[in-house]
């Protein structure tokens, strides 16, 4: 589905952000990226996502070079338009398509409805919670019929009761709609949560320090089982190390 | 709320009816006129035509510079190249207070209505680039990001996300520019012509006819009022979203 092969990158002001970053994502797996603060995990996403040029080294989505616009993605905080519905928003994807009205009706009332957002076509994002705000960005990228998903930081401005209630929500769609995802997270529970397969960054220039397969990602029971724990302390000292820092 | 603005605007206008009776008495010589006086002097034969005239030249006036302005300020806000070059043009000639070019005006464009409207658009020009190239510069990154993953070319980032999110800063441009074109309006209406509520009051000083003198100052204030009354409904209708 998507290989990545001696990525590397440097912004025009000499910063280097990626060092020589190689892996690839199968067809519905989800891939969780976590590393240190500033070690250039959402410039990893947005190479992927086209919103940056490649310099050097290859990316590939279904065997072909990504481009710009093919690839829906969650920012860090939603990226909702506050000018427009929650329907405006939600059915944007589908609005620069062309698409007729018909279509995004009979597309956007299940995906509405089983992200529990009917009753809010009419609100603005202003007028909704986080948690809220958040599935109306998730139902915007569901729409689109993707095959593959980038996410960045989805949940980190939530509390966490919010939080774990859509980690399980996009667990969920995962597995019902067998889409690839790609999400770059801050939290180790969540990367151990949401990514059958995890990547811990060096810091900048991030290359990768581990790569964890992590079976039962998803599960609602994973989250307290022993394996979970056993991952997410993996994880940890896998960071910490990157870090320089001892436990 | 909208009970409560109407309940203030008719405090607000009793006060300043007060205000006026008080300084028509205390005031010698008749010239501040009383309300009744102007009422008695109001002729619609003469005002409507004279209010219709000033009324189209404000309203095409600030139709050419929001039509000239908006557009080139949205492009500079995000074209920084651009803006690079033209930036320190407007900063050097922002200052510049434009009325002092009406005799340039008369002798390019002739002494007629055009010269008069040029004017008028030039100087709320400035007021609504400046703006709007401010509120372009301050759209976010990640709208345009979030647009651009969902398939939206420089067009669709211009439709779907500039012009709505400049679409306050416009607005208030605009209302900002009525002031200041009735004003300008007034300063163009003095010279070359027989028409229009700046002749008017002229005319009716001239004359030392102070109640129609009143008539055409009413007849500004109501022109200057209803514009921004109709700029309101449209920031109401069209920005529903920065009003929540």
């Amino acid at each position: 589905m998507i290989r990545v092969q001696n990525l590397k990158f440097t912004y025009p002001e000499g910063v280097e952000a990626l060092g020589d970053i190689s892996f690839s994502v199968k067809k519905g797996e989800s891939c969780a990226i976590i590393g240190p603060s500033g070690c250039g995990k959402t410039t990893l996403l947005y190479l992927i996502a086209g919103l940056l040029p490649i310099q050097d080294g290859v990316i590939q989505v279904n065997g072909t070079t990504t481009t710009r616009g093919n690839i829906p993605m969650i920012l860090q905080d939603y990226g909702l338009f506050p000018w427009k519905t929650v329907w405006e928003n939600v059915a944007m994807g589908l609005i620069l398509k062309h698409s007729p009205h018909a279509e995004i009706k009979q597309r956007l009332e299940p995906i509405l409805e089983e992200l529990g957002l009917t009753p809010f076509t009419n609100f603005y994002p202003s007028q909704l919670s986080g948690g809220q705000r958040q599935r109306v960005a998730i139902a915007r990228v569901l729409a689109m019929n993707p095959s593959l998903i980038l996410m960045d930081e989805p949940f980190s401005s939530l509390d966490a009761m919010t939080r774990e209630h859509l980690q399980q929500l996009l667990a969920n769609i995962w597995k019902r709609h067998n889409i690839t995802f790609i999400i770059v997270t801050h939290s180790i529970e969540e990367a151990t949560f949401l990514g059958k397969k995890i990547l811990v960054l060096t810091q900048r220039p991030a290359r990768i320090q581990a790569e964890v397969e992590n079976l039962h990602a998803g599960d609602p029971a994973y989250r307290s089982s022993k394996a979970f724990f056993e991952i997410s302390s993996r994880l940890r000292e896998t960071l910490f190390a990157t870090q320089g820092v001892q436990e | 709320m909208k009970r409560q603005r109407y309940l203030t605007g008719f405090l607000a206008s009793l006060i300043l009816l007060g205000i006026w009776i008080l300084m028509s008495l205390k005031v010698k010589g008749g010239i501040i006129p009383s309300p009744l006086d102007v009422i008695e002097s109001f002729n619609l034969g003469t005002f409507a035509p004279n209010f219709l005239v000033s009324l189209a030249r404000v309203v095409i006036s600030l139709g050419v510079a929001i039509l000239t302005a908006a557009p080139l300020g949205l492009f500079l806000g995000q074209n920084p190249k651009w803006d690079k070059w033209i930036a320190p043009m407007i900063f050097l000639t922002y200052p510049i207070p434009k009325i002092v070019f009406l005799p340039i005006f008369f002798i390019l464009l002739g002494i007629g209505d055009i010269s008069k409207v040029a004017l008028i658009a030039l100087v709320v020009f400035y007021q609504i680039l400046v703006t709007t190239r401010d509120g372009s510069r301050s759209v976010k990154k990640p709208f345009i990001d979030a647009l651009v993953t969902l398939g939206g070319s420089t067009v669709d980032i211009y439709r779907h996300v500039v012009v709505p999110a400049c679409l306050p800063a416009i607005l208030t441009s605009l209302r900002i520019s009525i002031g200041t074109s009735v004003a300008i309006l007034f300063f163009v209406e003095s010279f070359a012509t027989r028409s229009g509520l700046g002749n008017l009051i002229l005319d009716a000083w001239g004359m030392a006819d102070y109640p129609m003198m009143f008539v055409g100052i009413i007849g500004m204030s109501v022109l200057g009022i209803s514009l921004y009354e109709v700029v309101e409904i449209l920031e109401r209708r069209l920005c529903k979203w920065a009003q929540l």
